[in-house]
């Protein structure tokens, strides 16, 4: 067989291949650079980024939970500025889409960021980030109110051409009903999900662990929460979706494909093997051979 | 340059109950490592525990083909890898963060390590013997990890061993035998490893009597290459950013430039 079509349109932006590198998990990308040509991936998510540099949360930031990674990092980036001058350059120079992941305090903060990047030739799409869990002024509060989100990414949407991903919080009742309205108000695509809220506590100090005392799930441990939130999702929304939550393989890639999602994200996984979104780009190809499936659109939601 | 590296395990010695000294072949690691750097290690695949572990690199072999790592087992990673059995293939990502400085000519360098602390303390006197005048301390808590100091190059050093309940070398903590050298003469630089409380108090001697420190961190760490942002250190106000991270930016840091009051 020969090789398979891998490519996936979101918005007005087509994706050369499905797997994503999900914000927080690949820095601005460079730092994996020793490690694979981080062009051969479908796109690169970087670190959120808002207006102003943030110091980020206090430690511990993070502790490791039974398969899974719980995380209050706060949102830590070096800043719009910053963020232009010295980490856009090496991604805007990769042969792969360049996805800022855009968070605020406020409505004018995305709007800054957004309008700064709107016609820079290096980014590719913005990812709207309205479902941080771990800092006050992460954008949770448009995540878990449905005319909050649609009145973000309507405004957004004036302010550029660039594809728009809304990226949606698991810890609401139904996110199907935040997905239609972010879908209404203009987002090219809905990627989910982000981190669980959880936490955890030493046994023998009787104190919480993360220096922010709450913070996000992520993992092998949320996965079938994450499928199961896709595939539900998939079923009122037509934009499409791009999929993540614990996936550390390609075979939990192609699950994700088969719930619903386009394209896929790998998150925890890049922290555990650098390696890892690249081997999971490989073996979605090897499977799509196997299972003789010309084209990875064939296969999206065919678990309904 | 880092690298994502199939280690094979050539030796894995029993130094204590719940310490293990592992030599694994990895050439592009052991030709680019300098002491104070660490590798990150696994030894499972999706069923195991989740994160690698960051380990010191505790020295390189003259034919820079194998690394030696101390591990001591403090959880289901540390235990899984200790586990391992020589000829098993062990994941290794690495060198990784920044090292201490080299010593300068005739620079005068007293090292004090903290039991497993005493790791990259070890192949820093290995790599720099010659070069500068070094004098050691190494601490346990009793005799019964004094064996981890039981190293042809610590030994090599002249080492002033140390147990906090005396039952071998002398009573006391690392920190004694410290202030007691520098009783005799200042030099021109500690470095030094170990447990969180004794840095804290090896920074505070150094800073009192104002000399140069430098610290090996441990901290909470998850990708170990500065893209989670997750082991971050509160620095002080002369460092100029309210947080570093300890896989980057250290983990080797200047003492001084930790804020040790909310570290």
């Amino acid at each position: 067989m020969n090789k398979p079509d891998l490519s996936v349109k979101i918005g007005n932006l087509t994706l050369k291949n499905p797997v994503l590198v999900s914000s927080g998990t690949f820095g601005y990308g460079w730092e994996f650079s020793d490690f694979y040509d981080v062009g051969m991936l479908g796109g690169i998510v970087t670190k959120a980024i808002t207006p102003l540099p943030r110091p980020g949360n206090p430690p511990p930031r993070t502790i490791e939970t039974p398969a899974g990674l719980l995380n209050a990092i706060g949102l830590e980036n070096c800043g719009l500025e910053a963020f232009i001058k010295e980490k856009l350059p090496f991604l805007g120079g990769l042969d792969t889409a360049v996805i800022v992941n855009v968070a605020g305090a406020g409505e004018d903060d995305y709007d800054k960021v957004v309008s700064e990047l709107a016609d820079n030739k290096d980014v590719d799409a913005f990812e709207i980030n309205i479902s941080c869990p771990n800092v006050k002024e992460g954008g949770i509060e448009f995540g878990t109110s449905p005319a909050s989100a649609s009145r973000l990414i309507g405004k957004l949407r004036k302010k550029t051409k660039k594809t728009i991903i809304a990226k949606l919080s698991p810890n609401v009742t139904d996110p199907s009903e935040i997905a239609i309205a972010v879908e209404d108000a203009g987002s090219d695509a809905i990627s989910m999900v982000n981190t669980f809220r959880g936490m955890a506590i030493d046994a023998e100090t009787g104190r919480p662990v993360l220096g922010n005392v709450t913070g996000g799930l992520s993992g092998p441990a949320i996965k079938p929460l994450a499928l199961y939130q896709i595939y539900r999702v998939s079923l009122k929304v037509k934009t499409p979706i791009i999929g993540m939550g614990g996936i550390t393989s390609a075979a939990d890639a192609i699950e994700f494909v088969y719930a619903g999602a386009a394209a896929v994200s790998v998150g925890t996984a890049n922290l555990v093997n650098p390696a890892a979104a690249k081997e999971i780009l490989d073996g979605m190809e090897e499977y799509c051979i196997r299972k003789e499936i010309s084209n990875i659109g064939d296969i999206i939601g065919k678990a309904h | 340059m880092k690298y994502l590296k199939k280690a094979k395990l050539i030796e894995n010695t029993v130094i204590t109950d719940d310490c293990r000294r592992l030599k694994l072949e990895c050439p592009e690691i052991a030709a680019e490592a300098a002491p104070g750097q660490f590798v990150q290690v696994r030894t499972w695949d999706e069923n195991g525990p989740l994160l690698s572990r960051p380990i010191s690199i505790a020295g390189v072999s003259n034919d820079r083909k194998h690394i030696e790592l101390w591990v001591r087992i403090v959880g289901k990673g540390t235990k899984a890898i200790c586990s391992a059995g020589v000829g098993d293939e062990v994941t290794l990502t690495g060198p990784l963060g920044n090292g201490f400085k080299r010593p300068e000519a005739g620079e005068l360098i007293y090292t004090a390590g903290g039991s497993l602390g005493a790791a990259p303390l070890r192949f820093f006197a290995q790599r720099f013997c010659g070069c500068g005048d070094l004098k050691c301390v190494c601490g346990a808590a009793t005799a019964c990890d004094m064996s981890i100091f039981d190293d042809p190059v610590i030994k090599s050093t002249g080492a002033v061993l140390t147990t906090d309940d005396g039952t071998m070398g002398k009573k006391g903590f690392v920190t004694d035998a410290l202030n007691e050298l520098l009783d005799e003469k200042a030099p021109d630089r500690i470095i030094a490893c170990g447990p969180h409380a004794m840095l804290k108090a090896v920074a505070a001697i150094a800073a009192e009597r104002r000399i140069k420190c430098e610290v090996s961190l441990d901290t909470y760490m998850s990708c170990g290459i500065g893209a989670c942002m997750g082991c971050a250190v509160p620095m002080s106000a002369e460092y100029g950013k309210p947080y570093a991270h300890a896989c980057t930016d250290g983990p080797v840091f200047d003492s001084k430039m930790i804020d040790w009051e909310a570290f």
